[in-house]
């Protein structure tokens, strides 16, 4: 075999089936009754659940997921083509519940936590949100302040947790707090599955510039059994750590881009008043320039997916993926405003009635706020290349300060 | 999807570092001396070793494979930086043979070393519109006489023949580009070696009414279009894929010297701003190699190759210079000294990228693909 960085006829039929899927699912008219702009999928609550279910009908959540919890047991790329329709298509199905808390139930879930999670997430039947970050610790997980106190054989949470994806919603959520006062946290931190409705649980939505809300979740005192551990009771540090080194969704920024970009094409090429904006040699240029990127942006993205294919640790170029990817974002929602000049500034929510004033129609200005929390989630641009420069370079850590 | 290098490419990389170092690495400082870092000797050692003729079958004489064969070739040589007349000398003619009918002997004989060519003045007749020909064939009783002026031909002074690419006026009309071996001791042909920055030998080619007769013609007048393209994409990808070489060299030397150097009780390579610095440059690097051996898979899929070997060579430009930029600042003083290797991948790397096309050039045939007119 020779290098090939083509996805195999077999993932191409399955991304086929997911784009016809799609297409359906969300057509304008479909989506039309249900735009939320307060929701990160521009879409409602009701919309989503219904598509998440659907979804998990015809086998497209968990495509990667072992066959015995209802998953689909093929290879990750697979999955990869998934993401890569679900973001071109703007489908509420980036969801949290499949991409980052069915791995750490996989490594560290009991058995019964196993039977009933997983099942039910590859059926599109829960809603499961993250919540590591708190107020002050966002990169440095070892400043975790959120307690679990030993209570008979359960423990009692209390604390904050903020800029959680989709809080407000979720069934479920994934968290992290302090098992063991007085010793350093990398020797004091468990993982807990907590329900959303435990008494005691409360989700305040803050606003983000681009309309929609994160969540802040404060436990007073919320209380659980001890099965609401996940993995080993002072193992967190080392789970979280695995967790988020082998985060994969490297290819809904690539689906993004591409949509982004073909936006920009048909701007571009499109009249506006008389004039043709691709006839500018420097438009011209700078659009070649960013299909460049691109493709640059998919091969990195296809490295890394197939490194973790085949075994091989991808820590790495996942984490150089991620920072190509979401920087590329940013580009091309800079360009596409910039470009569209005074169009390059009107707002439309993702879901909004369309105004027919010109192909761009309010999405670039959309593109433009919504692409900055992209190098800032899921573990910051700086801590990637941090890893990127001692993992992937051999750079040494710098001297610990007393 | 697979990415995995072939065994082949593992042994080629392999073998072909192994004997490079044997020969040595060029000293730093020749590039900038009257006789630059060019070694005939080990050229032609590379030649009859079968290093450099990876990607001519073997029944021309060659040592077979594809060009993403040849991409792991250039790239060990970029790598040194070892200069040679590779893209020149091997691949543009060699290829242009191989693509035109009843030219075996020619290819036989360049490839296996016994006479040594180079190419002169292909780019201006890819696009009419970019540059005007300026070298022109007029019929003469015995075959063709040739007027006109070429600039950069690369190792022009040594090669043995030059194959420059005319425009034939028969009747006064012009038929198209056509192709001519001229031995580069032809009466009325004269070369000037011009000092560049990279320290490549480059000259420029003078033709005052040289004759040459009809057996001088390569192909058939204005057959060189049909193969003209392809051969020059292919040129492209094997520039590229030095530039990985020396920019994957040039970043494994300032890793090395980042965590050696000792700055404030710690070594650089541990403060935040040269690892961020590092770490991009490493993008760079691991990008720009899959971009050029993505683009050498495509073309041994016999693909359409404008606008990936277009693509890849304007990114390798910018990735690499990148590459070596950062390099450069982060070694600092001793960075910039002549004696140290870091400017030969600097220099390599700034030398190779207007040649076949510059980024802007490149980027407007890319933008040809996607937008309209």
């Amino acid at each position: 075999m020779t290098l090939d960085f083509r996805f195999s006829t077999e993932v191409e039929a399955f991304r086929d089936e997911v784009r016809t899927f799609l297409d359906q699912e969300m057509a304008a008219a479909e989506t039309a009754p249900f735009g939320d702009d307060d929701d990160l999928t521009g879409l409602s609550e009701e919309f989503e659940r219904r598509l998440l279910r659907r979804a998990g009908a015809r086998g497209f959540l968990g495509i990667s997921l072992p066959a015995e919890w209802g998953g689909g047991g093929r290879p990750a790329a697979f999955q990869a083509a998934f993401n890569l329709e679900v973001a071109a298509h703007d489908a509420p199905l980036i969801d949290t519940a499949v991409t980052l808390a069915a791995q750490p139930l996989l490594a560290w879930g009991s058995p019964e936590q196993q039977a009933f999670f997983l099942p039910r997430i590859v059926a599109g039947e829960l809603m499961v949100c993250i919540a590591y970050t708190e107020p002050d610790a966002g990169s440095d997980l070892g400043n975790l302040s959120m307690v679990a106190e030993p209570d008979g054989d359960g423990f009692v949470l209390t604390g904050v947790k903020s800029l959680v994806t989709a809080a407000h919603k979720a069934d479920w959520c994934l968290t992290i707090a302090r098992t063991r006062p007085g010793v350093p946290p990398r020797d004091g931190l468990t993982m807990f599955l907590l329900d959303m409705k435990a008494e005691g649980l409360d989700v305040r939505r803050r606003a983000t510039m681009n309309r929609w809300t994160l969540g802040e979740i404060t436990c007073d005192g919320v209380r659980v059994g001890s099965g609401a551990v996940l993995g080993g009771e002072n193992e967190g540090w080392r789970q979280l750590a695995a967790a988020v080194a082998t985060e994969g969704g490297g290819m809904f920024h690539i689906g993004f881009a591409r949509h982004l970009f073909d936006t920009l094409v048909t701007y571009v090429t499109s009249e506006h008043g008389d004039v043709v904006l691709s006839g500018d040699p420097i438009i011209r240029d700078r659009v070649a320039s960013l299909h460049g990127e691109l493709e640059v942006a998919e091969r990195l993205a296809k490295r890394a997916i197939w490194m973790q294919e085949t075994g091989r640790d991808n820590m790495v170029f996942a984490a150089m993926a991620k920072v190509y990817a979401t920087e590329l974002l940013q580009r091309l929602a800079l360009a596409a405003t910039d470009i569209a000049g005074m169009d390059g500034t009107l707002y439309r929510p993702l879901f909004g009635p369309a105004s027919s004033t010109n192909s761009g129609d309010g999405r670039f200005a959309w593109e433009y706020l919504e692409r900055v929390h992209g190098t800032i989630g899921g573990g910051t641009n700086e801590i990637k290349r941090t890893l990127i420069a001692q993992a992937g370079l051999g750079l040494p850590r710098p001297p610990r300060v007393a | 999807m697979d990415l995995s290098p072939t065994q082949r490419q593992e042994e080629l990389r392999h073998g072909l570092t192994t004997f490079l170092e044997s020969h040595g690495r060029p000293e730093s400082e020749s590039v900038d001396t009257a006789d630059p870092a060019y070694d005939p000797g080990l050229w032609s050692a590379l030649v009859s070793g079968g290093w450099v003729t990876v990607g001519f079958p073997d029944a021309v004489g060659g040592r077979g494979g594809g060009i993403g064969d040849l991409v792991v070739v250039a790239e060990a040589l970029g790598r040194g930086p070892v200069p040679t007349p590779l893209h020149g000398g091997i691949v543009l003619c060699g290829q242009a043979l191989l693509a035109t009918p009843g030219e075996g002997d020619r290819l036989q004989a360049l490839l296996a070393g016994e006479r040594t060519f180079t190419y002169a003045n292909w780019e201006g007749f890819e696009e009419a519109s970019e540059r005007q020909p300026t070298v022109v064939a007029a019929v003469t009783r015995r075959g063709w006489r040739l007027d006109g002026q070429t600039r950069f031909v690369p190792y022009g002074v040594d090669a043995d023949e030059l194959l420059v690419m005319a425009d034939v006026r028969e009747s006064g009309a012009q038929q198209g580009p056509t192709l001519f071996a001229v031995p580069g001791s032809s009466s009325g042909l004269t070369t000037q070696l011009v000092p560049t920055l990279g320290g490549d030998r480059w000259s420029h080619v003078t033709f005052s009414g040289v004759e040459v007769d009809a057996s001088h013609m390569v192909g058939q007048v204005g057959h060189a279009a049909q193969w003209l393209p392809r051969v020059l994409d292919i040129g492209r990808v094997v520039l590229a894929a030095e530039m990985i070489g020396a920019a994957a060299a040039a970043l494994s030397h300032a890793s090395r010297w980042s965590t050696g150097r000792v700055q404030f009780n710690a070594p650089i390579g541990s403060l935040q701003a040269v690892q961020h610095r590092l770490a991009d440059a490493y993008i760079d690097v691991v990008t720009a190699q899959d971009s050029v051996y993505d683009a050498a898979a495509i073309i041994d899929r016999g693909e359409e190759t404008r606008m990936v070997a277009a693509a890849a060579k304007a990114y390798c430009s910018d990735a690499c210079r990148r590459v070596t930029a950062a390099a450069q600042q982060v070694c600092a003083g001793e960075g910039i000294y002549a004696d140290q290797p870091l400017h030969l991948w600097h220099r390599r790397i700034a030398s190779l990228v207007p040649v076949l096309g510059n980024v802007r050039y490149l980027r407007a045939a890319v933008a040809a693909s996607i937008l309209p007119g």
